[in-house]
């Protein structure tokens, strides 16, 4: 079982093997590919730059076929500093280049097709693999009863040595390691962690995504294990450690960086890995521009998923049904991917809505890339309802599936294109329709739609579910039954509804419950607790007669005479939120405000992203004192709100 | 992300401003009868983002739906009496 590669000078590969480590030591020496239609990289044979082993002609295959091109073979040390040289040589963009950015540890396991972990049965098997899970207290951490100060880092050096584990676990880990390697440098002492001594460098890296701009510090991580920290790691928190190694055994990934990426970067290491293994290169900068369309085209194309309006009420009786995992499946399905979406080839299958043709006489590559991963991941879900350890596995293995689709659309998808994500979309609308019709036709009535789900007003049995497998070829299930949902109205328009306001009663015994004021920050506590209180005695309603039976009104009297007769403590009225201005910002004078400018006032100033708590205590003017402020709340406006949380979930 | 062209909403949202402003050139008496259209208006933004190109087609065929519905319970209403 391989549990760690580095490619540094020469390939080292860590192999558990009955108990015990083994590393393997291996020359590598990766190949730069270029190809053009006019023949320009003809030109590579005059090139010539120190790290440069041979060149010369080389077929390879793509996903577009075979290629007639060229070859640079490098030693793996000088392979990015020469790829940059060579496409420097060719203005960046004459020629198209293969196999170019991709880690090396990745190409190097994937060429020679390795796994991280076994396989038993078709799920990944990590017995056997050692864990050191260290538990972070204020200035120590913990391990088996031992306590490391933070300044005592050589002994917690001498123990991970000791014990010898393929990954570590330590919270904390991205952000003490650093100072703990400059100051045993300034020592004189040699600190690792690893196999063996020295560290792999994660270099910093700042980017921008949904309008934020995010820093990420440069990383250190041990050679020959791996180190997780749960500190920094998004899919440990969804799906902790056997999260982790699923993603890495699925991605091709080492457990170091597979925990510090995030879902994209798994789906698109699992595409370029699979790449490699079919022997398949992988373009860098693909020259697939998005195709010129008609503007009607264009406007039936960029359109998400499908919404229903939905009416606001309270309907009984309602059935949720869910097309598992509806995007994956339809890239699987109807096999899309970026050379089979307006390809070239004999027999198409035309794209709802958007007449595009897709091959279907060969296998798409992202199709045939995600069919393997998305049955694994339906066989996971099966079967984490009997084994616990397999629930991290499938929610690290959702997220990757969610992105999937996302990153089709992406411009440096190395498999997809703008026209794939288009075409999903399309498929999606047109199988949630169908889905809705045989529902219809079954003399149901469909409440909500939302891109992959349906509400029914009625009880829906397997033969209707059956049906609309069969129409759409997707799986689908009844995946909850609810006794009761409440849909509230927009806040402008009360005669409209949104999706995303609803209390509903599972016939489970459970709340789903969205965009009530229970689940707002800004909400003061007395209103939580009261919205609490209320839906444990509506837990009760079955049935419309027993709304009667089961009134909350006592209970909202009994909080509103509490609120009158100021029965309340201050911290359970105090309203949290977060400022997005500094106080001289602000164009309203709204509690936000006026709070940052008490505090600005006393020389005290709030940054954007920071929490302020206040208290109002005027409601005609507003006005609002900050936490610890010596008035008197205003009964008239918490009452209004407490009037709100009570028609949010009223019944009757 | 990036989009090419406005949503559906947006443009419904655009035509439906301009109407706003229309009303308030209107008759005070009249605005009324306005306030309804507008509020018509926006009923079937969903199904129009799924299958309409135009907006105009869509707020006008909105408002045509809601008025034939309208009319359906006014004329069960006097049936019935």
């Amino acid at each position: 079982m391989l549990v760690s590669v580095e490619v540094q000078k020469k390939a080292h590969l860590f192999l558990r093997e009955n108990g015990r480590v083994r590393s393997i030591s291996e020359e590598y020496f990766p190949e730069i590919l270029l190809y053009d239609e006019k023949g320009i990289s003809e030109k590579v044979l005059e090139f010539d730059y120190p790290g440069i082993l041979e060149k010369g002609r080389k077929k390879f295959r793509t996903i577009f076929g075979e290629y007639d091109g060229y070859y640079i073979k490098t030693y793996s040390q000088s392979f990015f500093k020469l790829s940059s040289m060579v496409e420097r040589y060719f203005n960046y963009y004459l020629v198209d280049f293969y196999n170019v950015d991709i880690r090396l540890p990745l190409r190097y396991i994937s060429e020679k097709n390795f796994n991280y972990y076994d396989y038993k049965n078709g799920i990944p098997d990590f017995s056997g693999i050692e864990i050191m899970n260290f538990k972070r207290h204020t200035n120590y951490y913990e391990y088996s009863g031992r306590e490391y100060y933070f300044n005592d880092y050589l002994k917690l050096m001498d123990t991970v040595i000791d014990e010898d584990p393929d990954i570590i676990i330590m919270e904390g880990a991205d952000s003490i390691i650093p100072d703990w390697i400059y100051e045993s440098n300034k020592k004189g002492y040699d600190f690792y962690l690893g196999r063996m001594p020295g560290w792999n460098v994660i270099r910093e890296k700042e980017y921008f995504s949904y309008g934020y701009t995010y820093h990420k510090e440069m990383t250190y991580i041990p050679r020959g294990r791996s180190l997780i920290d749960p500190q920094t790691s998004f899919i440990y928190s969804e799906g902790g450690l056997f999260g982790v190694l699923a993603s890495s055994a699925i991605s091709s990934l080492d457990p170091s960086y597979a925990s510090r990426s995030t879902p994209g970067t798994l789906i698109s290491s699992l595409e370029v890995s699979k790449a490699l293994r079919n022997g398949l290169s992988v373009p860098y900068h693909k020259s697939h521009p998005e195709r010129e369309k008609n503007i009607e085209t264009l406007i039936k194309a960029d359109r998400g998923g499908l919404v229903y309006q939905v009416r606001p009420g309270l309907y009984w009786n309602v059935s949720e049904l869910d097309f598992t995992s509806m995007y994956p499946s339809i890239i699987v399905k109807k096999n899309l991917s970026l050379e089979t979406v307006n390809g070239k080839c004999k027999s198409y299958e035309t794209v709802p809505e958007l007449g595009y043709n897709v091959c279907i006489d060969k296998k798409g590559f992202l199709s045939y890339a995600l069919e393997d991963f998305l049955n694994l991941r339906i066989g996971i879900k099966r079967l984490k309802k009997n084994m616990k350890s397999m629930e991290g596995v499938d929610k690290a293995f959702k997220w990757m599936l969610v992105t999937s689709f996302g990153y089709t659309g992406y411009r440096n998808a190395k498999f997809g294109s703008i026209e794939v994500h288009e075409s999903i979309n399309a498929y999606a609308r047109e199988f949630l329709l169908r889905a809705k019709e045989i529902v219809e036709k079954y003399g149901f009535n469909v409440i909500s739609m939302i891109v992959d789900s349906l509400w029914v007003s009625g009880l829906v049995d397997s033969s209707i579910i059956e049906e609309i497998e069969r129409v759409t070829d997707l799986p689908i299930e009844l995946s909850d039954k609810y006794y009761w949902i409440k849909i509230l109205p927009m806040k402008g328009d009360i005669s409209l509804g949104i999706p995303g306001r609803y209390v509903a009663r599972g016939m489970d015994g459970n709340y789903k419950i969205r965009g009530i004021m229970l689940r707002r920050h800004d909400t003061p506590e007395i209103v939580k607790e009261f919205q609490n209180e209320a839906l444990e005695i509506l837990k009760n309603v079955k049935v419309p007669a027993d709304t009667e039976k089961y009134d909350i009104k006592k209970i909202f009297i009994e909080y509103k005479e509490k609120i009158e007769t100021r029965d309340v403590e201050i911290k359970k009225l105090l309203i949290e939120k977060r400022v997005n201005r500094y106080p001289w910002e602000y164009t309203s004078t709204n509690p936000s405000k006026q709070v940052l400018e008490e505090f600005y006032g006393k020389n005290v100033i709030y940054r954007p992203s920071e929490k302020i708590r206040y208290i109002i205590y005027s409601e005609k003017p507003l006005k609002a004192a900050s936490e610890g402020s010596d008035v008197d709340y205003s009964i008239s406006y918490y009452l209004k709100i407490l009037r709100a949380a009570y028609d949010e979930i009223r019944l009757i | 992300m990036g989009r090419n062209i406005s949503t559906m909403r947006q443009e419904i949202n655009a035509i439906i401003e301009r109407w706003q402003s229309f009303m308030k050139a209107m008759h005070a008496e009249d605005k009324q009868y306005m306030e309804k259209i507008i509020e018509k208006a926006k009923r079937h933004t969903a199904e129009s983002s799924y299958s309409l190109e135009d907006p105009l087609e869509a707020v006008i065929l909105s408002v045509l739906i809601e008025m034939e519905r309208e009319l359906m319970e006014l004329e069960k209403k006097c049936s019935s009496q």
